[in-house]
């Protein structure tokens, strides 16, 4: 039984959409429930509806063989994982955002609002910048609105989150889109299965 | 579970123990000798190697003398550091604690290794030996396993000619170790690489599977004499293995870099199934030797790491006891007569051999042979 780790929501739609095309289809999936665990016996393959920036951890500790995350949470934590490929959706950046007359000033220590900390350290450290990472965990827009922060480092999808909050684009720090990731033991014992929707998903070359 | 007799004591062995105790056997009966280390090294030692170690942070503390201190990150370091083999040989296992920061949790952590080195003027036989107790080693924790071997003479090989600056090419290593080629073809991409280059380091990411199938493919993407060297060498040790170990069980996969300025040549990392991490990791680190200025030496060893195999090798169970003796739970310190009649019957049992525990009611997570109620 292969295990796949699906992150919740509108990612996981477009995901669970790709491995049904494959020839992945679980039925039960389909229906309006809480379950989180849903099998496909004949397929021999088992979802897994995890927090998308749970992913990772899920793969890397092996109860999920295979995954899907996207590039800004494999980047914030390094999981030591396989990334297979591209799917090319779930398309974003991760970039630095502020008010949009907000002036930089270089002399004081730069105040960081984040849930993407180590993304932003190792970015600002590439800028030798002194800053003070403040960890959030939602509406992150909201910190340099009410000054707890000076910029914040988050995704940006389309920008009007942003835009509707007074706050623009001021660096793009990287490209995220969804990856397919397998934890690495799992690749050596369960290669054949891996494999498969390798190809299902029209990549053959692993 | 197995009975370990010492005189008229028992040691039950858990699965790990008896894991240590059986590779111990096999490296000895391969003339490894057991070598027992200090905890401490100096500091300083560390702070000058410290690039070799996997993580920078460890332990320090000031001894009474006054000397900088630190517990060990790593056991190869210290080995090759205390090794005067004076034109010999020299063949050691160890079976030590490391302190290492847990990548996963952030925090300090003492783990077990165990592991062997072979110091001194390396051959064929002496790639062999190590692959052949590193596959004995596996297959001694689990019939369920398997070696992935790399070579970085091969990768080496593929990226001289490429137009790679230091950061390009630590980038390209990582998308190698990941089996990364989107990213691999932009970092190429962004460093002027010619398509036949991306190519033939996507075939390299793509390479993989049995050794004996693996190898006649690798040959295909030689670009160079020391890509022809790396295939050669890996060819040597495949047909000398062939008889004597399940070689299907060895897959050939370029993936496996470990550490690029600790080792060089040959490389391997070993999987258990049912285990997320890598089992066992080894190489040949005539590098690391080199740096340290005992460039005479080569080296070749592994270590297995006992953290990530315990959970699988120690399922929880309950205790167990040859016989359970029940007595009453009116008796208290009054009682005198009571609670002899309960030590009377728990040294009896010890007497003839068997293991007891004494309670005064069933206790829960407690298999046993044969029940005395004295209630």
């Amino acid at each position: 039984m292969l295990n796949i780790a699906l992150p919740k929501g509108r990612l996981g739609d477009a995901v669970y959409k790709m491995f049904v095309d494959a020839g992945y289809r679980c039925k039960t999936l389909e229906e309006d429930n809480r379950k989180l665990v849903f099998e496909n016996a004949e397929k021999d393959v088992c979802y897994l509806l995890v927090k998308p920036t749970d992913v990772a951890v899920y793969v890397e500790y092996g109860a999920a063989d295979i995954g899907v995350v996207g590039k800004d949470i494999i980047l914030e934590t390094s999981p030591d994982v396989y990334e297979l490929f591209d799917l090319d959706i779930g398309k974003c950046r991760v970039a630095v955002a502020a008010k949009e007359d907000f002036i930089e000033g270089k002399s004081t220590v730069l105040r960081v609002a984040t849930k993407y900390p180590n993304i932003a350290k190792k970015y600002y450290a590439g800028l030798n910048r002194e800053i003070e990472i403040i960890t959030l965990n939602g509406s992150i827009e909201l910190a340099p609105i009410v000054g707890l922060s000076d910029v914040i480092v988050d995704i940006v999808e389309t920008g009007s989150t942003l835009r509707e909050n007074n706050l623009c684009v001021k660096e793009e720090i990287v490209q995220s889109s969804a990856r397919f990731i397998a934890n690495k033991s799992s690749y050596k014992f369960k290669y054949d299965a891996i494999s498969g929707i390798l190809t299902g998903f029209g990549r053959g070359d692993y | 579970m197995s009975t370990y007799n010492t005189s008229n004591n028992f040691a039950k062995l858990d699965r790990a123990e008896e894991c240590v105790l059986a590779l111990r056997a096999l490296y000895e009966s391969f003339g490894y000798k057991k070598y027992r280390m200090n905890k401490f090294e100096e500091y300083s030692f560390y702070i000058a190697n410290r690039k070799f170690l996997q993580n920078e942070q460890f332990i320090s503390f000031t001894d009474m003398d006054g000397r900088l201190l630190a517990l060990k990150p790593d056991i190869t370091l210290s080995i090759v550091k205390n090794s005067d083999i004076g034109g010999a040989n020299s063949r050691v296992y160890y079976d030590e604690s490391v302190y290492r920061v847990s990548k996963k949790t952030g925090t300090y952590k003492e783990s077990g290794q165990l592991g062997l080195e072979f110091l001194g003027r390396i051959d064929a036989y002496n790639i062999y030996e190590a692959l052949y107790l590193a596959n004995k080693s596996l297959e001694t924790i689990d019939a369920d396993y398997c070696l992935d071997v790399s070579h970085i003479g091969f990768v080496f090989g593929a990226l001289g000619g490429l137009p790679l600056n230091f950061n390009d090419k630590n980038r390209v290593l990582d998308c190698l170790k990941a089996k990364n080629i989107p990213e691999l073809a932009g970092v190429l991409d962004s460093a002027g690489a010619t398509g036949e280059q991306k190519n033939l380091l996507a075939g390299i990411i793509g390479l993989g599977g049995k050794i004996g199938n693996a190898i006649p493919k690798a040959k295909a993407l030689i670009q160079n004499k020391m890509m022809g060297d790396a295939v050669a060498e890996l060819e040597t040790v495949h047909e000398m293995l062939r008889p004597s170990v399940d070689t299907d069980k060895i897959r050939l996969d370029f993936s496996v870099l470990n550490d690029t300025e600790y080792y060089n040549g040959l490389l391997f990392n070993g999987y258990i199934k049912g285990v997320s991490e890598i089992a066992l990791v080894g190489g040949r680190y005539d590098e690391l030797l080199s740096k340290i200025g005992k460039a005479d030496l080569q080296g070749i060893g592994f270590a297995i790491n006992f953290d990530s195999l315990e959970r699988f090798l120690n399922k929880p169970c309950p205790g167990y006891a040859d016989t359970l003796i029940l007595y009453s739970e009116k008796s208290d310190f009054n009682a005198a007569d009571a609670f002899a009649a309960v030590r009377d019957a728990a040294m009896k049992e010890i007497s003839e051999g068997r293991s007891v525990v004494c309670e005064k009611s069933l206790p829960k997570e407690l298999d046993y042979g044969k029940l005395v109620d004295l209630r």
